[in-house]
């Protein structure tokens, strides 16, 4: 051991310089317009982080054959794993806009991360663009001028949607809720308190639990007993799924409501037939006739990632979002001329009309309005034989 | 509701038994354990599921060729993080462990994907009634399955050879080689054995938990928990330690709410061993001056 | 070298703001130095005191927290904050470390990580205080005179903060609290026995951890504006801990070098995407296994830690001590596992005297002394020391009141060096001002250069001529033993409790120590001796109590009286047979065991210097010797569990040498060892099922009916567990179970251990029967003469060499033999009588 050490040294410095070198990129010969995201790849919420980086791919591959932007200049994503930790992610926000040089960066799964970020944005000046993070705060947060924005729901907004629809369309005045105990939770917990109270209703409780718990049937129960005839759900697919089974497992048939989290094409897969008894919202679904522009996603997925159909499409939602949050940055830059982060956040809020993948955009942002997707964008859908099909329409 | 909270915490509460009898394994007999057990517990679910549902193979190959190759990882563990450190430092094979951890996650991330996949059981499909409660019937098949385990294992211990060979390495090493026994690789099969059991928790589990690269961490940690509240060198006490946190955890969560359930159930640890310090069932070990 | 390194260093880092305004490699830089401030505190924790936290987030995070709310909403300013947050680390820890530290290893790692856990879900739960997961985001930005404190002006805010930690753990490190630190993570009992609390100690330790943790806390709050709960999971104590052994475990440095490369290598790694994780835990695995001591570590060869007072002159030491009161022991009593190991402790010391307790191995001596300085807890029984009671006090308070003791096998801290181990005994369990320490008070170092002088007096006082620089661990035997009993004279103990302090030397040295007692008695010391060797015990005893067995009589008082020499001879060797020595032996059977040269260690102590001696076909070989002088050594080469040096062991003509346990076990050697060892959680069946463990034959159910009839106790209990049987039935087990290996060779390690001597009679009688079946036997014995009356031969070893060899029946009458182990008195004469 003695012997081996001071090898074992060198050994390893070789390892990390063979390293750099061999992960150092080629320089081109024009330089390209970086654009950043900084979301959690890795741990358990990878799968979101994965799904935005593939809706951003699949834009920026569309972009980038059509001659990339401000004349040539191709368009490169960087990817920073901030691996849920808001103290990660403000490094990563540093890192790539000061090393890498982006000029826009995208968001994930974390509002803590988001919202930690925000000084990092206003300070370096370059906008941000939420695909998933869901906290009001993140794009009303008093700033002016505001660097953030977001083209995914805003909880309070969807809230106000599903307390709409559990009394309003359903005419419960018990709703019992159901959420996990992460920032997304939380921040759900407060839009639903307040626009239940708001509609003159009175949930029966507020139940938590954690990412990995095998069994929800204890805080159902509570639910139950408490007298919950209506139940409204905050959860990704494998712990909506075990929502579900247990609500199955404890026998109680009760109207359920879900975020949007549900959406990802497991969802069906983990609960079998129990997944037609939940409506849930949604901005978009890659099932059933598509836009000329959800088919041309479909197909890039497909020859890119080797997904089969929309069914492997496993967040579509961040997919979505990401997608059409890549091409408004794009528009902002053609817009601002310039590959320059305040520019372009000029340009975001005055863009005019985009046809996007979720919906035709008339004007994305304004300055009062960093939202780009409103209550007015959200439909009810429901799962019939492994395939999303919308409920209603309002 | 009670009986409905202690189907739950059963079965999971076996499944920490089952993980922290692979910690009493290991520790007894080398005075270590794999940080990354639940790591483990993950790699059985996710291999179950490849061969079961990826590549179609019927469950009882599936099982046997998994609880191969889990035992394998077990010597991997056992030769690459821990033997080359016995001797050193006593954090090197803790740290080692977690890095080999950190390799089987991430590994397991970039082949199997970052989602969350079903594991089929047709017991999991109609829930029963039972004494008033809902329940799956892989629920009740799970600390079934388990304590039945737990007590071949036990048996093993004491009614083979190599079983009393394990329990002699444990009482001493030295005198083990007098008779004999080769100590070294009894450590690796203790870490064989350590690691079967982890993967028998993650194929058990799986239907219930579903199958992730992540899915492990928290039974692992929490496994390790029941390990130290049992008295990590005390198997019998792993197992009624086990069973308990299961059942105190879901009660809890079921009267109280899941967001105070980690901090009572882990400071329910602290104040275990502010009283026992050795566990609950653990005997100290008197000083050698 | 390393100054010229450490100042480079120090110009870059604080160069860094000048050349660079890219925050982000600003931002990463306070973070390392944020790291720096967290670990340093970490590694007093882990690297000197050898405790392993994995909850040090949760320090972290309420330092960053109570920061965080006071300025966010108690309005009040970062210099104010940073103190508070301190402070807070302080108290918590403290608490946390009052309550854990009884618990150790693993127990305390699930400790830490259950802290961990509860603050993360504390801070979640307790939403009203600290904002739940959505955290705490309106931190203002720190400001000094008005001066707003911008990225790079907190660059050196934290730049300071980073060398004021540097400094205080420099200045612990060299202080008597960092020794007080480091001796309780090398021994705790030999810490204990100076006075100094492990437990107190530990809490210290574990509070100084929280303390830098918490600071540096509040330092990241203050530099992320924002913190939140997910900032601070397990997975950031982890990296904490990684830091601190990467960089190298007690190195002052560890911290900068680990928080360096361990902050930068994900940074790095991220070009890598999916396969960053993969890889870095590829390199922490590499790192553990190829830099066992840390980058550091394997830079540097450890730098003795120079003190100003390294050149200070040695200060004439005098002994010299309190009043020194009777110490009375009356009807001491303990059981181990069921076994009296102890009973009927009588025992008086009077003030200024040197007592000899004197009895065969087993015989409780070590327990009673175990006892009287508080390591063993009695069952019943009572301790007086003057006025005082000492019964139950832990062994630091016995220590503090003026008892001192040395150790059979010195208990020396071996990481440190022969002069740090006595200025621990120096400060023993007074090491002064913690605060004093940290800031290095000039008082600290004057007080050091007079703790240096001192020291190295007491060494000159007892006679020790080595290097004082050297490493405890280094040193020969003898060395070890001067050392000790310096470092336990530098608490002027007023009793001085001696545990074998002759074995293992040699005729100079013991006569040097004989010497030695007689000063220290002069001034005043009462002195316990305990001896198997005669010699020493009879030259300088004023009192003699002899103890035959476990349960033994206090036999006499008056040294040079014949008839207490002849009754602690006759106690020590059991009641004389009437056959002496073994007549009419065969004269030279077939060697059946040929060792040459045979030499072995301990790391670099040699324990054996080329011993060589033969065994014979169905013979009994005795080989004798005192304690620690190589005898159980020899054993345990011969049968594989301590390798050989040198040497060679020729056995059936096959080479034995690094042979290991096992191997040597499946051909035909078996050793019955000291101690038994039997394996007291299964029967005795199964305890002779794993004797035939290397057996591969059908015939071992008929082998145990074999040994159940040889040994009638033993089919008595044979389902028993074998730890509730008592130690003479343990020993026939041991005997037993070593026959179902079916040797041809059987080696037994002082098969009479604390046996009555009615047992001890029994035991070799079984011996002697076993010759007659066959079986060749080498047996270690220090009871000479019993072994000697049943055996044909034998050797007598003094300081790993052989200097008698002969025929038992001549050694018995041998007057070298009769005057070293069979008690001076005995003289031929006198076993005829």
């Amino acid at each position: 051991m003695r012997r081996a050490r001071f090898p074992g040294v060198v050994v390893l410095l070789l390892a990390v310089v063979l390293l750099l070198t061999a992960t150092r990129g080629w320089t081109q010969a024009k330089p390209p317009v970086s654009v950043a995201l900084v979301a959690a790849m890795s741990g358990g919420s990878a799968l979101s982080g994965e799904a935005i980086k593939r809706g951003l791919t699949v834009a920026i591959d569309e972009i980038n054959a059509r001659g990339g932007l401000l004349g040539g200049r191709k368009v490169e994503l960087v990817i920073r794993d901030e691996e849920g930790n808001p103290s990660k992610g403000v490094t990563a926000a540093r890192d790539v806009i000061e090393r890498e040089g982006a000029v826009a960066v995208f968001g994930g799964l974390h509002s803590p991360v988001g919202l930690a970020m925000l000084p990092v944005f206003h300070e370096l000046k370059v906008p941000y663009v939420g695909t998933w993070a869901a906290a009001t705060g993140i794009t009303r947060n008093g700033r002016n001028p505001n660097f953030m924005f977001r083209v995914s729901a805003n909880d309070d907004v969807v809230d106000h949607f599903l307390a709409k629809h559990v009394i309003e369309k359903l005419g419960r005045q018990k709703p019992g809720v159901i959420l996990e105990n992460t920032p997304w939770g939380a921040s759900n917990q407060e839009g639903l308190t307040k626009w239940f109270g708001k509609l003159g209703a009175q949930p029966v409780g507020f139940e938590k639990f954690n990412w990995n718990d095998p069994d929800m049937s204890a805080q159902l129960l509570r639910l139950r007993n408490g007298g919950a005839d209506a139940l409204v759900m905050v959860a990704n697919a494998p712990e909506g799924a075990q929502v579900v089974r247990s609500r199955a497992k404890i026998g109680w048939s009760v109207p359920t409501v879900s975020h949007w989290g549900i959406s990802g094409g497991r969802f069906a897969e983990l609960t079998g037939d129990l997944s037609e008894s939940v409506v849930f919202v949604q901005t978009y679904s890659f099932f059933g006739k598509q836009s000329e522009a959800g088919a041309r996603v479909i197909a890039a997925l497909k020859t890119k990632y080797g997904i089969k159909g929309p069914e492997d499409i496993l967040a579509p939602v961040g997919t979505a979002n990401a997608y059409d949050a890549m091409h408004l940055v794009a528009l902002a830059v053609e817009r601002a001329g310039a590959a320059d982060g305040a520019r372009i956040r000029d340009a975001l809020e005055t863009l005019g009309e985009y046809r996007g993948l979720i919906k035709t955009y008339r004007r994305p942002f304004t300055p009062e309005e960093h939202d780009a997707l409103n209550e007015d964008d959200y439909i009810l859908v429901t799962w019939r034989q492994g395939k999303i099909v919308p409920v209603s329409t309002k | 509701m009670i009986v409905q909270l202690v189907f739950g915490g059963l079965a999971l509460g076996s499944m920490y038994a089952l993980v922290a009898l692979g910690y009493n394994i290991t520790y007894a007999t080398s005075q270590t354990v794999n940080f990354s057990q639940g790591q483990s517990v993950m790699v059985g679910a996710v291999v179950a599921y490849a061969l079961h549902v990826g590549a179609g193979w019927p469950w009882v190959p599936s099982v046997v060729v998994t609880l191969i190759a889990l035992a394998a990882l077990g010597v991997l563990v056992e030769r690459v993080a821990v033997r080359p450190f016995l001797r050193a430092s006593s954090i090197a094979w803790l740290l080692a462990t977690i890095a080999l951890g950190i390799i089987a996650e991430n590994v397991v991330m970039l082949v199997f994907g970052k989602d969350a996949r079903a594991f089929p059981s047709s017991l999991a499909v109609t829930p029963w009634t039972v004494l008033g409660a809902g329940v799956y019937p892989h629920e009740l098949l799970v600390p079934l399955v388990g304590i039945a385990l737990m007590v071949l294992v036990e048996l093993a211990f004491r009614r083979t050879l190599a079983g009393r060979a394990l329990r002699a390495v444990a009482w001493s090493h030295d005198a083990a080689r007098l008779m004999g026994i080769d100590v070294t690789r009894t450590i690796s099969v203790a870490y064989a054995l350590s690691s079967v059991l982890a993967g028998v928790a993650g194929i058990l589990l799986a239907p219930l938990l579903n199958v992730s690269a992540t899915m492990g961490t928290t039974i692992g940690l929490k496994a390790f928990a029941v390990a130290i509240i049992g008295g990590i060198e005390s198997a019998r006490g792993i197992v009624v330690a086990g069973i308990l946190y299961g059942i105190v955890e879901s009660v809890v969560a079921g009267y109280l709410g899941t967001g105070v359930r980690e901090i009572i159930g882990f400071a329910l640890v602290v104040l275990v061993l502010l009283a026992r310090p050795w566990g609950l069932f653990g005997v100290p070990t008197p000083r050698r001056v | 070298m390393l100054r010229i390194a450490g100042a480079l260093v120090l110009v870059v880092a604080a160069a860094v703001p000048l050349v660079t305004s890219n925050t982000y490699y600003l931002f990463v830089a306070i973070l390392i130095g944020i790291s720096i401030v967290v670990t340093t505190g970490l590694n007093v924790l882990v690297g000197a005191s050898g405790q392993v936290s994995l909850g040090q987030a949760g320090f972290y995070a309420l330092g960053a927290y109570a920061g965080a709310i006071v300025a966010a909403r108690g309005g009040l300013s970062f210099w104010l904050a940073l103190p508070l947050a301190a402070v807070v680390g302080i108290v918590v820890g403290a608490v946390l470390g009052l309550a854990s530290l009884r618990v150790s290893g693993p127990y305390l790692a699930m400790v830490t990580i259950a802290f961990g856990i509860i603050v993360e879900h504390g801070l979640i739960e307790w939403d009203g205080l600290t904002g739940g997961f959505g955290g705490i985001a309106d931190i203002p930005r720190p400001s000094l005179a008005g001066l707003p404190l911008t990225l790079p002006r907190y660059y050196y805010v934290v730049g300071l903060a980073v060398l004021a930690s540097l400094a205080l753990a420099y200045n612990l490190g060299r202080s008597p609290w960092g020794r007080a630190l480091r001796a309780v993570r090398d021994s705790d009992i030999a810490a204990e026995s100076l006075g100094l609390s492990p437990y107190l100690v530990r809490t210290v330790a574990f509070t100084l951890g929280a303390a830098f943790a918490a600071a540096g806390g509040c330092l990241y709050a203050f530099l992320a504006g924002f913190v939140s709960p997910d900032s601070f999971t397990m997975q950031t104590s982890i990296l904490f801990l990684l830091i601190v052994l990467f960089g190298g475990l007690g190195r002052v440095t560890g911290p900068v070098v680990g928080s360096g490369v361990l902050i930068i290598l994900p940074e790095v790694l991220h070009r890598l995407a999916d396969y960053r994780l993969v890889m870095y835990g590829a390199l922490l695995l590499g790192s553990i296994y190829f830099l066992p001591g840390g980058v550091v570590g394997a830079l540097v060869q450890r730098a003795r830690l120079r003190s100003p007072a390294d050149d200070a002159p040695p200060r004439a030491w005098r002994p010299g001590t309190r009043e020194a009161p009777p110490l009375h022991a009356r009807g001491l009593e303990i059981h181990f596992g069921g076994i009296a190991a102890l009973a009927e402790g009588n025992l008086t010391l009077l003030s200024g005297r040197v007592h000899g307790l004197i009895g065969p191995n087993g015989a409780g001596k070590t327990t009673l002394l175990n006892i009287l300085s508080g390591y063993y807890r009695p069952s019943a029984g009572a301790v007086d020391f003057g006025p005082r009671s000492l019964a139950g006090l832990p062994p630091h308070r016995i220590a503090r009141a003026g008892i001192g003791r040395t150790f059979q096998t010195a208990h020396l801290f071996e990481t440190m060096t022969v002069l740090e181990n006595v200025m621990v005994g120096l400060t023993g369990g007074r090491p002064g001002s913690l605060a004093a320490a940290l800031v290095g008070l000039p008082a600290v170092s004057a007080g050091e250069t007079r703790l240096t002088m001192e020291a190295r007096g007491l060494l000159a006082f007892v006679g020790y001529r080595g290097d004082p620089d050297e490493l405890a661990r280094n040193l020969p035997f003898g060395h070890k033993r001067l050392v000790e009993l310096a470092r336990t004279l530098a608490r002027r103990p007023a009793v001085l409790l001696l545990d074998e302090p002759a074995a293992g030397l040699s005729q100079e040295e013991i006569a040097g120590l004989a010497e030695l007692i007689a000063r220290i008695r002069e001034a005043g010391t009462s002195v316990l001796l305990v001896g198997h060797h005669m010699d020493l015990v009879m030259i300088v005893s004023a009192a003699i109590t002899a103890r035959s067995g476990a349960s033994g009589r206090r036999l006499g008082t008056e040294p040079g009286d014949p008839a207490l020499a002849r009754s602690a001879s006759v106690v020590e060797q059991g009641p004389p047979s009437p056959a002496s020595g073994r007549e009419g032996h065969r004269d030279l059977g077939t060697v059946l065991l040929d060792v040459r040269e045979l030499g072995a260690a301990y790391g670099r102590m040699e324990v054996l210097h080329g011993v060589s001696f033969d065994v014979r076909l169905g013979e009994i070989t005795v080989i004798l010797g005192a304690n620690g002088s190589g005898k159980s050594t020899t054993l345990k080469t011969l049968a594989g569990i301590v390798r050989a040096s040198r040497g060679s062991i020729s056995f059936e003509g096959r080479e034995l040498v690094n042979r290991q346990a096992p191997w040597t076990a499946r051909h035909g050697i078996a050793l019955v060892p000291e101690g038994r060892l039997i394996f007291q959680d299964q029967t005795v069946l199964d305890n002779l099922r794993l004797g035939a463990y290397a057996r591969r034959d059908g015939s071992v159910a008929e082998d145990i009916e074999r040994q159940l009839d040889r040994f009638p106790i033993l089919r008595d209990r044979q389902r028993q567990p074998a730890g509730t049987l008592s130690g003479g039935e343990q020993q026939m087990l041991a005997i037993a179970r070593s026959l179902m290996a079916r040797p041809r060779l059987l080696l037994l390690d002082e098969p009479s251990l604390g046996l009555a001597p009615r047992l001890v009679a029994e035991v070799f009688a079984t011996l002697a029967r076993l010759r007659e079946e066959g079986l060749t036997l080498l047996v270690v014995e220090q009871m000479a003469e019993a072994a000697l009356e049943i055996a044909d031969r034998g050797y007598v070893l003094e300081r790993g060499r052989i200097v008698l060899s002969g025929r038992a029946h001549d050694l018995l009458t041998d007057a070298r033999v009769a005057r070293a182990y069979l008690g001076q008195a005995r003289s031929p004469a006198g076993a005829a009588s």
